[in-house]
């Protein structure tokens, strides 16, 4: 009844719902091909098992709910949070728990809110956090970079698979050689120590690369007119302004501004998980709040909590305040 | 005025309209159709009651019925239920008049201005089709107003304003002087897109200063033609929850409804416009000046035979046209329904399909593109919901149905047909609670009145029993004394 | 021990129940939940809940005599309000009752109407005027459409038409759901 004509007569362009997701997903594609050239096998496992099963919930919670499936599964977005949740995970990380999160993502995160574009939280990071606090020590064991990686090996395969269905003592003795902490983890483990830290001992180059991928990603997203750029920009400008903050108050926290922002999952998070629209504000000014708060909270959650990294809580936490935002920023300024 | 002076636009879309398009300014008119029909109902679908009889005969300008004039001389032939142009598809009750082909008009001769308009049943000929006196009036509630003329066109293919300042500038021009006059303003401001350059250099050439007119150009943004985003662009004034233009002192009025204004105060009732007629590609648009009333079926087969194009266009879709713009304009069969006061526009055709919709993903492309700043997506979900309450906390009023949101939506969402089913529940809620109100009033008064008069009437009996039981001990009384007395005397 | 703490515990909580109970009674509350149900009640007066009017449902409600789905008029919007008001399950509208109508209102056919006076008082919120053995009319603007005066009329002069041309009650229709399963 209403638009007696479509956009595209009307010469407005318009992106779809597939095209926004799929558009991600190929935003991805870099840095993740680069993890799983870092980190091997491992990543590859998870990305597979994640993305099947949230594909099998989702047709399972859609058909409870009665809703058509093939539509909703099309559009890609249960495939983009699995791939987004297996991103943040350890390549050694177990299949059961994986399943236990992915679950967790699906259900708790996504369906028990009414579904696509209904849930309040990010369901990756739900599914993460769920993780998080289930299996810490599963969840903060890396394998280091270039360990474990060679593809054309049946053997490395093989005792990938062993070391996903039966956890670390697979391994033996040999396992404490190849794992570490987190990359951040490990740093602050140094810095409490007061040891001086060398930069560049901590196996950068692998770390700092994938963030310039995700880095690239963001921008392709921005060029295509996926994403804006309030976010991202607000989250990464108070997040090196709150890092610069914390080593004018507290000089013992040494690592320099841009080692800081290239680390961890702040790229990450900032282009593909902060920008998710479904939990994201609406409104320019509430989107710059948004960012802002995101980018405060993960430095602040990283430096002094016992979490290896904040991005996600600081996206769970500033989820909640998005209705808040949009009412304040969008409504309330104008009555 | 420069583009610097005014004032941005949140939102809206830029909108383009096919390169090659040939619209031809000239001005048509449309032959006296022989039946004109008058569907009887006001801008807010009440039906009104017809204040002339079957076979009177009636002059152009007499009226027929509450804010409805003849638009022609002639015979009321029939009070019938017959179709017009509204989405809703239903049938009216309708004046069929035949008309006498000699258009003899009744003069208006009012004394005072403003009722002047009011009887000649001026209308506002941009979209909304409110009582324009009574815009006015309310307009000049708060001392001396600001005067806005409207010659932006809202939608592409619309083109019967363009039309008009194209052709008769002058006229245009001195319509705007009269209505200065009239509301005791010093200017009026004139606002138009700056790709109408061939109606603004027809304008600037009929030198509007002379007539107190400033001429503001606008770039072309959808939709800057709709009165709240218009005063915002003109006057800074973002128009609060609730508020129409007239309610912070602005007559905003459509250049085609200032002419009317002009006519009226010479005499001239409100009898035509200007409609456009468009092919659905928009490719070709003629304007031909329509009298009230004429079918639509005639106009167009007038239009098919002065223009190949749609003649063309008609016979490939011989059954159906879309009555209004391409962003508002509804599906309607091609039938005799009369040409109204708000029918700007007739494109040839169907409408396109509409697809099927899926869900939404909260992008916010629908929060960019509003002109109003209002949360489309959250008043989608209070509509899907039918939570009449959570969309007025999302101002649901404000928005101005202008379409913008459906042409950006990823999820196919028809937001704009939600708002309007949201904005009817509203409309029917507040009616059931307006009448529940009253007739609770009522009820109880009746009980109250019930309960009274019961208990009056127990409290009356019980008095008339009292005193029967009084009256029967006394009588007794006697009786006994008689018998007393009786027993005291003696027999003799 | 273990009896002591058992013991104080009960004393405590039935302590503290019993003194919310009182607060939960006092102030009138019962009062105040009549005045909310019968908010949400249409108010047409038309006793087709077997109550003999609408406040006299809305006690019926509150004392748990009644369910809230008897209000024929009200249908469903009324249902899932008070459910919701109530805590209750919006049950389907109990068609024992009878179904609900369009929006009508009743009309004296004048030429038949003796001017008996009978159905004045029958109408529970006085929108019929007349007086005896004088022409009566129903004030349409008044009238709820509850059909209490039909049956009093000896002669049967009155009946019920729609309160609006269909245009005017005309509403824009809900477009299309989204990818709701068909069942």
């Amino acid at each position: 009844m209403s638009g007696a004509l479509t956009h595209n007569r009307l010469g407005v362009k318009r992106l779809k719902t597939s095209t926004i997701m799929s558009s991600v997903m190929l935003a991805l594609i870099p840095g993740s091909i680069l993890m799983v050239y870092w980190l091997g096998p491992g990543v590859l496992m998870n990305l597979t098992v994640s993305v099947l099963v949230a594909v099998a919930c989702e047709a399972l919670c859609l058909r409870c709910r009665q809703r058509a499936i093939t539509p909703m599964i099309a559009d890609g977005s249960i495939v983009l949070a699995a791939w987004l949740l297996a991103l943040c995970l350890p390549p050694a990380f177990p299949f059961g728990p994986l399943i236990v999160g992915t679950l967790a993502m699906c259900v708790l995160g996504k369906h028990l809110y009414g579904g696509l574009g209904q849930n309040l939280f990010n369901p990756a990071m739900v599914g993460y956090a769920v993780l998080l606090v289930s299996f810490p020590t599963a969840m903060t064991t890396w394998t280091q970079p270039g360990e474990l990686t060679a593809f054309n090996d049946t053997a490395n395969w093989g005792s990938w698979w062993a070391l996903k269905w039966h956890g670390v003592s697979s391994l033996g003795g040999s396992w404490d050689a190849i794992t570490q902490a987190t990359p951040l983890d490990h740093l602050r483990s140094l810095e409490r120590q007061s040891l001086i830290v060398d930069v560049d001992a901590l196996h950068s180059p692998p770390w700092r690369a994938l963030s310039l991928a995700w880095l690239a990603g963001g921008l392709y997203l921005l060029v295509r007119g996926i994403i804006r750029w309030h976010i991202p920009v607000a989250m990464l400008v108070a997040a090196a302004l709150t890092h610069l903050a914390y080593r004018f108050f507290f000089p013992e926290y040494s690592l320099p501004l841009l080692p800081a922002l290239f680390y961890g999952a702040l790229m990450l998070g900032a282009f593909f998980i902060a920008t998710d629209p479904v939990t994201a504000p609406s409104s320019v000014r509430s989107r710059l709040c948004y960012g802002a708060g995101i980018g405060v909270l993960s430095m602040v959650i990283r430096t002094s909590s016992n979490y290896p990294e904040g991005v996600a809580f600081a996206v769970l936490l500033m989820n909640a305040t998005t209705p808040l935002l949009d009412r304040w920023f969008v409504l309330d300024k104008r009555l | 005025m420069n583009h610097t002076d005014i004032h941005p636009l949140s939102g809206g879309l830029a909108l383009s309209v096919p390169t090659n398009a040939h619209i031809d300014a000239t001005l048509h008119t449309a032959p006296l159709a022989p039946q004109l029909y008058l569907p009887l109902v006001d801008y807010s679908r009440t039906v009104l009651q017809p204040n002339v009889t079957l076979g009177q005969s009636v002059l152009a300008g007499q009226s027929v019925a509450r804010g409805i004039i003849a638009p022609s001389s002639g015979t009321i032939t029939a009070y019938i239920e017959h179709s017009w142009p509204h989405p809703s598809n239903t049938q009216v009750p309708t004046l069929v008049l035949q008309s006498d082909g000699q258009d003899r008009f009744i003069p208006i001769d009012h004394v005072h201005p403003l009722e002047r308009i009011e009887a000649a049943a001026v209308h506002g000929l941009g979209g909304a089709g409110f009582s324009t006196a009574a815009k006015i009036r309310k307009a000049c509630e708060f001392g001396r107003p600001t005067l806005v003329v409207n010659a932006v066109e809202c939608e592409p293919g619309i083109a019967c304003d363009d039309a008009l300042m194209q052709q008769q500038p002058r006229a245009v021009l001195e319509a705007c002087r009269s209505l200065i006059e009239l509301l005791g303003v010093y200017s009026a401001q004139f606002a138009i897109e700056d790709d109408k350059q061939l109606a603004l250099n027809a304008l600037q050439a009929c030198e509007p200063e002379q007539y107190a007119v400033d001429i503001v150009t606008l770039p072309v943004i959808y939709p800057s033609g709709a009165e709240a985003p218009l005063i915002q662009r003109l006057t800074g004034i973002a128009l609060e929850y609730d508020q129409r233009a007239a309610d912070v002192g602005v007559v905003c009025l459509n250049v085609a409804t200032v002419l009317s204004i002009h006519n009226a105060l010479q005499g001239r009732p409100a009898v035509d416009r200007i409609v456009s007629i468009t092919t659905q590609d928009l490719h070709h648009s003629i304007n031909i000046r329509t009298r009230f009333g004429t079918p639509v079926n005639a106009l167009m087969t007038f239009a098919a035979s002065i223009n190949p194009a749609i003649a063309t266009a008609l016979q490939q879709n011989s059954s159906t046209i879309t009555v209004g713009g391409p962003l508002s304009g509804f599906q309607k069969t091609l039938d005799t329904s009369p040409i109204l006061a708000t029918t700007n526009a007739l494109l040839v055709g169907p409408a396109d399909p509409v697809p099927t919709p899926s869900a939404c993903i909260r992008c916010a492309e629908c929060t960019v593109a509003c002109p109003v700043n209002l949360l489309p997506q959250e008043l989608y979900t209070a509509a899907v919901t039918e939570d009449i309450d959570t969309a007025n906390r999302y101002l649901l009023d404000v928005c101005v149905l202008c379409g913008c949101c459906d042409l950006v939506c990823p999820a196919d969402i028809p937001l704009t047909s939600w708002f309007r089913f949201a904005k009817d529940a509203k409309r029917q809620r507040q009616q059931e609670q307006t009448a529940a109100t009253l007739a609770r009033a009522r009820s109880d008064n009746h009980n109250e009145r019930e309960t009274r008069r019961a208990q009056e009437k127990a409290e009356a009996d019980a008095a008339r029993r009292a005193q029967a039981a009084q009256r029967k001990e006394s009588a007794a009384d006697i009786k006994a004394a008689i018998a007393r007395a009786k027993n005291r005397r003696p027999r003799s | 021990m273990l009896w002591l703490a058992l013991a104080s515990l009960t004393v405590l909580c039935l302590a503290i129940g019993t003194a919310f109970a009182k607060l939960d009674r006092a102030n009138n509350a019962e009062e105040i939940l009549i005045n909310s149900i019968n908010d949400y009640l249409p108010q047409t007066q038309c006793a087709q809940c077997n109550y003999p009017g609408c406040r006299p449902y809305a006690e019926a409600i509150a004392k748990g005599e009644a369910d809230v789905n008897q209000c024929p008029p009200g249908g469903e919007a009324t249902i899932h309000a008070l459910a919701k008001l109530l805590g209750r399950d919006a049950l389907p509208l109990d068609t024992a009752y009878g179904e609900r109508k369009a929006p009508q209102v009743a009309l004296i056919d004048e030429n038949v109407c003796i001017g008996c006076t009978l159905c004045i008082p029958a109408c529970p919120v006085d929108a019929i005027v007349g007086s005896a053995k004088l022409m009566h009319t129903v004030i349409a603007s008044d009238c709820t459409g509850c059909e209490l005066c039909i049956a009093p009329c000896p002669v049967d002069c009155i009946s019920l038409v729609p309160k609006q041309h269909e245009v005017s009650a005309w509403q824009h229709p809900a477009p299309g759901t989204v990818h709701r399963k068909e069942s």
